[in-house]
């Protein structure tokens, strides 16, 4: 039962994988104007269009571009499954390689802040779902709703003009201040992290309370917990050794889902701080118009997401008694 | 704080917030002072000419608020229009019909339901070109399916009531059971589930915005944003251009945040009592 189940998780996977690939190959093609614009970009192609048409043919021949649409996409998908994703003209490299190594500090954000966040959330959590009235129930459900309400870009932006502007305690943006090596070059790095990796954390923080918080809320009126008060245990052990556990599996499977929305999240505060990751690469690939980096970023943050998905419904299976059992069943 | 705590859970708030707002969009060329996209001396301080200084090419930063509320909600109310009508008929369908149509439906729905929305919505952006029609393509495309699945998991318990077995056996038609029938009883969930997707139609336009991705000759709140940040407003310290618009997007999305969770509160106060 549960590895039938983990193979059709497989099988819905595999076609959002091809589903995002082919959309990339899609939206290339649809789009009005020239696909060679967007190989090339526009600043090379209309100088070629202007000075040498005969060399913008023969790209186009190189490129394929003038076979039937069928056998540009099999070739579209060979060369994707090889890892060739073509090649970024603005950066004039390899775009797997560039997203690649962009993707790191991507990860070296969101990680930690996910991490945190669901720590934190879920212990802020547990306490107010379990106990409605507790100082922490009454004060922090407030402050969390109007933080998920504000934007996280915006708040950056609040935060980055009164720490880094008006007070000058934290560096104003980007990633390291250049010419240091050692642990002076990680605490630098440290120093830069501060306010993207704390923002982040605090929305991780907010959205991760909320969950708990209403997962708690509907546990607690369950008839084990009234039978575990009925045997005496104090509410402490009752909330920490039964209701948490509970709680735990739907929990754990929400923060795995909720990955991409926190790689949403990231990309636009790395914007903000001028963090050299995945989302400033995305903000230049735009500007630019740059449609390889943009729909390689896109089919990677896509299998990050898959990844994590795939991760929740794996941790079910392992997890899941419930599962498990029907596993012995049959 | 306990105060704050009370109000949230009050819906009076939300509707107080809400009606201030649309007023202030559908009367924004009475109040605001200036043409907001006339051009005049750059970044004046607030004074008693303009109330919240101008930008940088100088135009009035009070009446682009007044306006952009105009395209700040048109957007955000229209799409969440399109995800919620498209998320109910998808889940109703599903949900009444099963079958090999449920099956399809739901295939599609987990699809959109994995695919990272935002990131989405900025390839598709990027692709179409600025313009209000390509920024609502980008923010519905997915967002329909999460309606969709709580509709579908409402509808597939209602379709066992006796009124429905009822109607069945009377031999009414499937199209008037799912629409005249149905629609009546979810429609409480599907409000909330509509106020919801306000909040994040209005972020995501939002957001697209101010990656510079949005209606170009239009002033949303995300569009000053857009200006404020990296026509270097922050760097400058001219803190009447970013700070105006960021409050105005939190304020307006806890608005329609209060009128979804107060709903579902007072849904679910109703089921305990009943």
């Amino acid at each position: 039962m549960r590895f039938r189940h983990l193979a059709l998780q497989m099988v819905k996977y595999t076609f959002v994988a091809w589903f995002v690939i082919s959309l990339n190959f899609v939206l290339s093609r649809l789009v009005p104007g020239d696909p060679l614009i967007h190989l090339l970009g526009e600043a090379d192609y209309y100088y070629l269009l202007l000075a040498e048409p005969a060399a913008l043919e023969a790209l186009r021949e190189k490129y394929g571009l003038g076979d039937p649409l069928v056998q540009q996409y099999g070739s579209y998908l060979a060369s994707s499954l090889r890892g060739d994703f073509g090649y970024s003209y603005q950066f004039a490299r390899p775009v797997l390689e560039l997203v690649l190594f962009r993707l790191r500090w991507t990860l070296l954000l969101v990680v930690p802040a996910v991490a945190l966040g669901a720590l934190l959330g879920g212990y802020l959590g547990a306490k107010a779902g379990w106990d409605r009235e507790s100082a922490v129930g009454r004060h922090l459900t407030a402050v969390f709703i109007l933080i998920n309400s504000i934007p996280p870009y915006g708040l950056a932006l609040l935060l980055l003009s009164l720490l880094a502007f008006w007070l000058g305690v934290l560096p104003v943006g980007g990633m390291q201040t250049g010419g240091l090596t050692g642990w002076a070059y990680i605490w630098d790095i440290g120093l830069h992290l501060v306010l993207p990796l704390s923002i982040l954390t605090l929305y991780k923080t907010a959205y991760h309370f909320l969950i708990m918080q209403s997962l708690l809320d509907c546990i607690r009126r369950e008839e084990y917990v009234l039978t575990a008060a009925a045997k005496g245990l104090s509410q402490e052990k009752i909330l920490w050794r039964h209701g948490l556990r509970n709680a735990l599996l739907p929990y754990i499977a929400t923060i795995c889902m909720q990955f991409g929305y926190a790689v949403a999240g990231a990309l636009m505060l790395e914007i903000v701080f001028s963090w050299d990751g995945m989302g400033t690469l995305v903000y230049q690939a735009v500007l630019s118009k740059d449609f390889p980096v943009l729909q390689l970023s896109f089919l990677v943050i896509s299998f990050c997401v898959i990844a994590m998905n795939l991760l929740a419904d794996f941790l079910y299976a392992v997890l899941d008694p419930r599962l498990r059992g029907a596993y012995v069943e049959s | 704080m306990l105060n704050l705590n009370f109000a949230l859970r009050d819906r009076r708030v939300g509707v107080a917030i809400l009606a201030a707002f649309l007023s202030v969009a559908v009367l924004a060329p009475l109040l605001s002072p200036y043409d907001p996209h006339a051009m005049g001396v750059p970044y004046l301080s607030p004074s008693s000419a303009h109330w919240l200084g101008t930008n940088d090419i100088g135009q009035d930063i009070l009446s682009e608020l007044l306006y952009g509320a105009r395209i700040s909600l048109f957007i955000g109310i229209t799409a969440a229009a399109i995800i919620t009508l498209v998320g109910m008929m998808v889940g109703i369908v599903a949900g009444y019909l099963g079958g090999k149509t449920d099956w399809i439906l739901m295939a599609i729905c987990n699809v959109a339901m994995v695919l990272p929305s935002f990131p989405l919505a900025i390839v598709l952006a990027a692709y179409l070109g600025g313009g209000i029609k390509s920024l609502m393509i980008s923010i519905c495309l997915t967002a329909w399916s999460g309606t969709a699945l709580v509709v579908r998991a409402s509808v597939l318990q209602l379709r066992s009531a006796g009124f429905i077995r009822t109607l069945e056996a009377m031999g009414a038609n499937s199209v008037r059971i799912m629409f005249w029938h149905i629609v009546p009883n979810i429609s409480g969930l599907v409000l909330v589930k509509a106020a919801l997707a306000v909040c994040s139609a209005m972020l995501a336009e939002a957001g697209l915005s101010f990656l510079g991705l949005g209606a170009e000759t239009e002033k949303s709140w995300g569009a000053i944003l857009h200006y404020a940040f990296f026509r270097n407003g922050v760097f400058n310290g001219y803190w009447w251009w970013y700070l105006p618009p960021v409050l105005c997007i939190s304020l307006c999305i806890t608005g329609f945040m209060l009128l979804g969770r107060s709903r579902r509160d007072s849904a679910s106060e109703h089921e305990v009592r009943s």
